[in-house]
């Protein structure tokens, strides 16, 4: 089991948490119809929620990379972490990172500007690509191969992506509406989250609440490379896991992915059905900023984090009425808890699932 | 309606890349998903791209797309009629 | 972690190298160069092993590599790059991520456990990847892939001990 120890995000709705869950509250997106990514003009415009790159366009580096280590210099700062130590390694979740460029090499960039030696890794997995992130860096620390971990997701648009959802019809010309009768497909998205990890121990905790990720898994639906199993065989599996992890009645909600597409949350819903998890809370955050690939996991996984440790689930924005084959918990306002773990799961191409159970623990937890 | 059949099917082997099939071995009537070639949705989009890159076709609407896509023989109906290049 | 096979595939002629196989798999065609070589190389360290290895629950799918999917990248490129002559191929996008060549493995043998991408610098880089995941004892055993598109596949299959 590991800590998180500090986390940041950028996003278009703020460039830090605080913002970003307040925009949330109030039921604000980050979605505006574009005619272009930036600079790039679209043969069909996209609904998107971009984030304002020219700060990060400076020389020295891309502006990818400058994102990441703007995104992932607060956290380090917080932790306390010394990221110059090799015992600390960069793991960058990323689907395209610079399209041209192995990412390997732009790995390698944002960890030397924190003068960090160790070989960055970089995970590719798709959509799944943040929790499968944050997976490997829990895994590294538990067997000793380092110290710390930060754990950066980061995608920025480009034209070659969004003409490929389109080709492949999965996005929606209006805001989506995950879990929805009348949902359209997804919307794409854009952002960056850190997080910073180490093994748990009780001498890290003070008296507040620590959040540590308890384990996850990832599983295959071994049945087609684009479309989601139908009967949802790789996430009940990743839930089935899961649930080995965690009481289900200790859970404030399951974070899915939820990007809206017919057959992903149908696929959901049926996992989440065959893992009986009907009852437990729903809560899908696409609608706020769409999907942000690469960063989905990290992000996604910090906002259920910082709104749970306030008391509250945000509401599924763009949601209506039910639209799956199984009525899932999935809600359009916002509700209260008390509870202290979630699951984050993601789908993606190839197949692939991946989820991990996120609880806060106290000192006499860990002593135990 | 014969030749445009043909040039279909050499057609849907090329987007497709059904590289051990020939034009033979395509029958006319055949459905085209499901048991027939076993094709997928990726595939039924790719022949929608396909449709709009040589015959200037936008095949829009998904059940549009689901019956005109059942067999070449459709498919190649509607070609005829509704082709703009 | 025991090493029970190891396969080395250079990246040519694979049409060739797919036909020696003897097997009839008409999916082959429609991969991509990344995909066909992962999927090429798995083929033949299984016929070296034993299909009977694989366990559907319990068998893991670990590929990394430096270039990953930009041979395939660039092909999408060019479907919707010009837009006077824009048609960007549904079939070309799904493979604009690298991870598609571990689903491929996972769709054919019915493997419903772990399939991993990694890009990294040189294949050394996969082992404490490949340490840390069979650590966690989830694992009976593990394809483990070094996918090259343009040069070759350097493939093993580890036991858990």
């Amino acid at each position: 089991m590991v800590t998180i120890l500090s986390d940041h995000i950028i996003t278009p709705l703020a460039d830090n948490v605080e913002g970003t869950l307040q925009a949330i509250r109030d039921g604000r997106s980050g979605m505006t119809r574009h005619t272009d990514v930036h600079g790039q003009s679209l043969m069909q415009p996209i609904m998107a929620s971009l984030l304002d790159l020219t700060p990060y366009q400076q020389e020295g580096h891309t502006t990818f990379e400058n994102l990441c280590i703007a995104c992932a210099r607060p956290a380090i700062e917080r932790s306390g972490i010394d990221a110059t130590s090799s015992r600390c390694v960069f793991i960058l979740s990323t689907t395209k990172g610079d399209i041209w460029t192995p990412t390997a090499t732009t790995a390698r960039h944002i960890a030397q500007a924190f003068g960090n030696p160790t070989t960055p890794i970089v995970v590719n997995m798709a959509c799944t690509s943040g929790v499968s992130a944050m997976l490997i860096a829990s895994r590294m620390i538990e067997a000793g191969i380092y110290d710390y971990a930060v754990v950066i997701g980061c995608d920025i648009q480009i034209e070659l992506v969004v003409s490929g959802f389109q080709c492949v019809h999965a996005v929606s010309d209006d805001e989506c509406k995950p879990f929805d009768k009348n949902r359209q497909g997804l919307n794409i998205g854009e952002a960056a989250a850190t997080m910073i990890l180490t093994l748990s121990d009780e001498r890290l905790t003070c008296n507040e609440n620590r959040w540590c990720i308890m384990g996850g898994s990832v599983h295959n639906d071994a049945n087609h490379i684009s479309g989601p199993s139908r009967t949802g065989e790789g996430a009940l599996r990743c839930l089935q896991d899961c649930l080995a992890l965690v009481d289900k009645d200790t859970l404030a909600c399951v974070s899915v992915h939820g990007t809206a597409t017919d057959y992903n949350d149908e696929m959901e819903s049926i996992a989440l059905h065959r893992a009986e998890l009907d009852d437990t809370p729903i809560s899908a955050l696409k609608g706020y900023f769409g999907h942000t690939m690469g960063a989905a996991g990290l992000l996604e996984t910090i906002i259920t984090m910082h709104t749970i440790e306030q008391g509250w689930i945000p509401a599924c924005r763009g949601y209506e009425q039910q639209g799956t084959t199984y009525a899932v918990a999935v809600s359009q306002q916002e509700r209260a808890t008390d509870k202290k773990s979630f699951v984050k799961m993601l789908s993606g191409f190839g197949g692939v699932n991946s989820a991990i159970v996120v609880e806060a623990t106290t000192n006499s937890q860990l002593a135990k | 309606m014969e030749q445009l059949e043909q040039e279909l099917k050499a057609r849907i082997i090329e987007a497709l890349n059904l590289e051990e099939m020939t034009v033979e071995q395509i029958d006319s009537d055949a459905p085209l998903f499901g048991e027939g070639l076993g094709l997928d949705s990726i595939d039924s989009l790719e022949l929608i791209m396909m449709l709009d890159k040589y015959y200037g076709i936008k095949l829009t609407d998904k059940t549009i797309a689901k019956q005109v896509l059942a067999n070449v023989r459709t498919l190649a109906e509607y070609v005829n009629e509704h082709r703009t290049k | 972690m025991k090493i029970i096979g190891e396969v080395i595939l250079e990246d040519k002629d694979l049409m060739q190298e797919y036909k020696e196989l003897g097997i009839d798999y008409p999916k082959f065609y429609k991969m991509d160069g990344l995909s066909r070589l992962g999927w090429l190389a798995t083929e033949k360290l299984l016929q070296q092993v034993g299909t009977e290895v694989l366990d559907s629950e319990r068998t893991c799918i670990i590929m990394a590599s430096k270039n990953a999917c930009l041979h395939n990248n660039r092909a999408f490129e060019a479907t919707m790059k010009d837009h006077n002559n824009y048609f960007p191929s549904p079939a070309l996008f799904v493979y604009t991520v690298p991870n598609i060549v571990t689903g491929e493995i996972a769709i054919e043998h019915k493997l419903y456990g772990e399939t991993a991408f990694y890009e990294l610098n040189n294949e050394d880089e996969l082992e404490p990847i490949v340490k840390a995941t069979m650590a966690t004892g989830r694992f009976k055993n593990a394809i483990v892939g070094w996918v090259e598109e343009g040069s070759g596949a350097k493939l093993r299959l580890v036991n858990d001990n």
